[in-house]
C-alpha cells in the first residue's frame, strides 16, 4: 500500500455562476520513503490538489488516502498522518519557537510532556535549538522556513504535503531546506512537494508529475521522462519577430527534425541527437527572411518535458 | 470529550501567551471600559443631578449605577465583536491552515475564542465594578449575585456575538472585517437600553432596542444593581436568558452554515 493515493481527484469551484475545474481527473501515488514533486505552472491545479490532501479543501469527486485512510470519510485519522506545509511561512509572532512546536504538538493531540520533548528532537533536527526561546519573529527566512517545517513534523506524519517549500527564500535557506527534505525521505517519509521551480523538482523529486489544467500529463522519475524525449534540442531565438507557421513548417520539413515548438523568442526543435542538423536549421532561417540572434544545441531538461507534455513552454503557463 | 478539552485547552493556551506578550494591548483594553465609565457616566450623572426632569426618568436611582449596567455589556460585545481578530490574520497568514490540518475539533477554535473572550471580560467587567463601586456605586442585590450575573449574561451575549465574529472571521479580509464590526458596534449601543431605560425609548426605536441582545444582557444586571422594583432594571433573569440563549442558537446555525460552506 502507498502512503498516498489520489485517485481520479476532480475539484470543481463555482466562481460566480461558472464551474472553473481545477483538478480534472487527477491520479498519483506516493510510496514511504519516496518524494514525488508536483511541477505545473502556478494554476495548474497543484495546490488545490495539495489542499485537498490535506483535508482543507473537499473533493467534488474521486478519492484520497493516507496509509488507507480516506480524508473525506475520516478527515481527523488522515490529518493525524499527514504534517502539512502551506506555502506562505505561516507564524505566531507572539510565540518563540519552542512554543510554535508544542502547539503544533497540542494540536496533533500529543499530550502536554510528549509535545515538549518532540519539541527539543523536532529544535534539533531543523537546527534552531539555539534559538528555542527567540521570539518566531525575530528569526531569519531560512530559519522560519526550518520552523515551519518542524511545526509540519511534530507528530511524526507518515506523508509531509509541502507546497512551494522554498518560495522566496534565498540561495543559502534554499539549499538548507532541500538538505533537510534529504534527510527526511532518508528517515522513510513520503514527501509530496508542490513546486514551478524545475531545479527544485530535478533535486529533490524520486518522480516528478507535470500537472497541466488539472490533470496529470506526464509521470515518472525524472531522467527517465528526459530520456523518453529521444532527442537532444535545438533552440533558435529570432533577432527580431517571432516565427510564423511558415517558418515552423519549413523548420519541422528539415529532415532529422521530430518536433518543433515556440519558444518566448523563437523556436525549438528536438533533432536525433545530430549536432551538424544545426547548419540546415539556420539555412531555412535566412530562407524564410529571418535573422538569428542566437542558436545552441543541448541535452534536454524537464522543461523540455514539460513542454512536450502540454504543448506549451513552462513560462507561458505560469503567466496565462 | 476528553479531546474537545484537550483541544481548546491547545488553543486557549495560545491566547493567553498573546494576552501574557501583548501588555500594551492588555493596559489599553483594561482601561477602556474606564473611559466609558469615567467620562460618559460622569457626565451624565452631574448632568442628571442639576436636571431634576432628566433625573426623573431614573426614579431615585443615581445615573451612575443605572449606567454601570451598561458599560459592563458593551464591554463583553466589543470583546466578542471582536473576538474574530485573530482569526483573520490567522487565515491570512496561513497559520489557520495548519491548524484546519491538523486534527483538532473545529468547535474549539469556537470554543476557544469564547472562553478567552469571556476571561478577558471578567477582568474588565469586574475592574469595572470596582471602580463603579469607588466611584459610589452600591449594589442592590448581594454582590455575590452581581459578580455571578454578570459573568452568566456577559457569557449568554459573548456566545453568539463571538460564533458570529469568528464566521465572518472566516469570510471576510480583515479591512471588510473592521468595516462591518465598526458599521454594527456603535448603533448596537445607542440602540439599547445601556444610556436610557427601554420605557423611555421613544416609537419604534424602542421595537430595535428590545431586539437587541444588548438589552437582554444589560437588564437583568442592572436590576442587581439597581434593585428590581427601579427604573429600567428587569427582573425577568429567567426570560432574558432565554431570549439570549436563542440568539445564541441562530448565530451558531448561521455560524456553521457560513463556516461550512467556506471550508467546501
Amino acid at each position: 500500500m502507498n502512503t498516498l493515493e489520489v485517485r481520479d481527484l476532480v475539484k470543481v469551484y463555482d466562481r460566480g455562476g461558472d464551474a472553473v475545474r481545477a483538478v480534472d481527473g487527477l491520479s498519483l501515488d506516493v510510496a514511504a520513503g519516496e518524494t514525488l514533486g508536483l511541477l505545473g505552472p502556478n494554476g495548474a491545479g497543484k495546490t488545490t490538489t495539495i489542499r485537498t490532501i490535506a483535508t482543507l479543501v473537499r473533493p467534488t469527486s474521486g478519492k484520497v488516502t493516507i496509509e488507507g485512510v480516506d480524508v473525506v470519510q475520516d478527515p481527523d485519522g488522515a490529518r493525524q498522518r499527514l504534517g502539512y506545509v502551506p506555502q506562505e511561512i505561516a507564524l505566531d509572532r507572539m510565540l518563540n519557537v519552542r512554543e510554535h512546536l508544542e502547539l503544533a504538538g497540542r494540536l496533533h493531540r500529543l499530550s502536554g510532556h510528549e509535545a515538549r520533548t518532540r519539541a527539543a528532537e523536532v529544535l534539533a533536527l531543523v537546527k534552531l535549538e539555539d534559538k528555542a526561546k527567540v521570539s518566531a519573529k525575530k528569526l531569519s527566512g531560512g530559519m522560519k522556513k526550518r520552523l515551519d517545517l518542524g511545526m509540519g513534523l511534530i507528530h511524526r506524519p507518515k506523508l509531509l504535503v509541502l507546497d512551494e517549500p522554498t518560495v522566496g527564500l534565498d540561495v543559502e535557506a534554499r539549499l538548507s531546506v532541500w538538505d533537510f527534505l534529504q534527510s527526511l525521505k532518508a528517515r522513510g517519509t513520503a514527501i509530496l512537494i508542490a513546486t514551478h521551480s524545475m531545479e527544485e523538482a530535478t533535486r529533490l523529486s524520486d518522480r516528478v508529475a507535470v500537472i497541466d489544467r488539472g490533470k496529470v500529463a506526464r509521470i515518472g522519475k525524472p531522467a527517465e521522462l528526459i530520456s523518453g524525449l529521444e532527442g537532444d534540442v535545438l533552440e533558435v531565438s529570432l533577432a527580431s519577430g517571432l516565427p510564423d507557421e511558415d517558418l515552423l513548417a519549413a523548420a519541422k520539413g528539415v529532415a532529422g527534425i521530430r518536433h518543433v515548438s515556440r519558444t518566448r523568442d523563437g523556436f525549438e526543435v528536438s533533432t536525433d541527437k545530430d549536432p551538424s542538423i544545426m547548419a540546415a536549421l539556420l539555412q531555412v532561417v535566412a530562407s524564410k527572411g529571418k535573422a538569428v540572434a542566437s542558436a545552441s544545441y543541448r541535452k534536454p531538461t524537464l522543461e523540455d518535458v514539460f513542454r512536450r507534455a502540454v504543448g506549451h513552454a513552462f513560462s507561458e503557463g505560469e503567466t496565462s | 470529550m476528553t479531546t474537545l478539552v484537550a483541544d481548546t485547552w491547545a488553543l486557549l493556551w495560545r491566547w493567553f501567551i498573546h494576552l501574557k506578550r501583548d501588555r500594551m494591548s492588555l493596559s489599553i483594553g483594561l482601561m477602556q471600559p474606564l473611559f466609558w465609565l469615567f467620562l460618559f457616566g460622569g457626565i451624565f450623572r452631574g448632568f442628571a443631578s442639576q436636571n431634576a426632569g432628566f433625573q426623573q426618568s431614573f426614579g431615585n436611582v443615581d445615573y451612575l449605577t443605572f449606567y454601570t449596567s451598561g458599560v459592563l455589556a458593551f464591554t463583553t460585545l466589543t470583546n466578542a465583536v471582536l473576538g474574530g481578530i485573530p482569526l483573520v490574520f490567522d487565515r491570512e497568514t496561513g497559520f489557520l491552515d495548519k491548524i484546519l490540518a491538523a486534527p483538532v475539533s473545529r468547535f474549539s477554535i469556537v470554543a476557544s475564542r469564547f472562553i478567552y473572550v469571556i476571561f478577558y471580560s471578567l477582568l474588565q467587567t469586574y475592574l469595572v465594578l470596582g471602580c463603579a463601586w469607588l466611584m459610589g456605586v452600591r449594589f442592590a442585590a448581594n454582590p455575590l449575585y452581581v459578580v455571578v450575573g454578570v459573568a452568566v449574561y456577559g457569557a449568554l451575549l459573548a456566545a453568539g456575538v463571538t460564533a458570529l465574529s469568528l464566521a465572518l472571521a472566516f469570510l471576510a479580509p480583515h479591512h471588510v472585517f473592521f468595516t462591518i464590526t465598526g458599521f454594527f458596534l456603535t448603533p448596537l449601543l445607542f440602540l439599547s437600553s445601556a444610556f436610557v431605560p427601554l420605557d423611555k425609548i421613544p416609537g419604534a426605536w424602542r421595537a430595535v432596542a428590545l431586539a437587541n441582545p444588548l438589552t437582554h444582557a444589560i437588564d437583568p444586571v442592572r436590576a442587581l444593581l439597581c434593585g428590581s422594583a427601579s427604573v429600567g432594571g428587569d427582573p425577568n433573569y429567567l426570560l432574558h436568558a432565554l431570549v439570549l440563549a436563542a440568539f445564541d442558537l441562530v448565530c451558531f446555525a448561521l455560524a456553521v452554515r457560513v463556516v461550512r460552506k467556506r471550508l467546501d
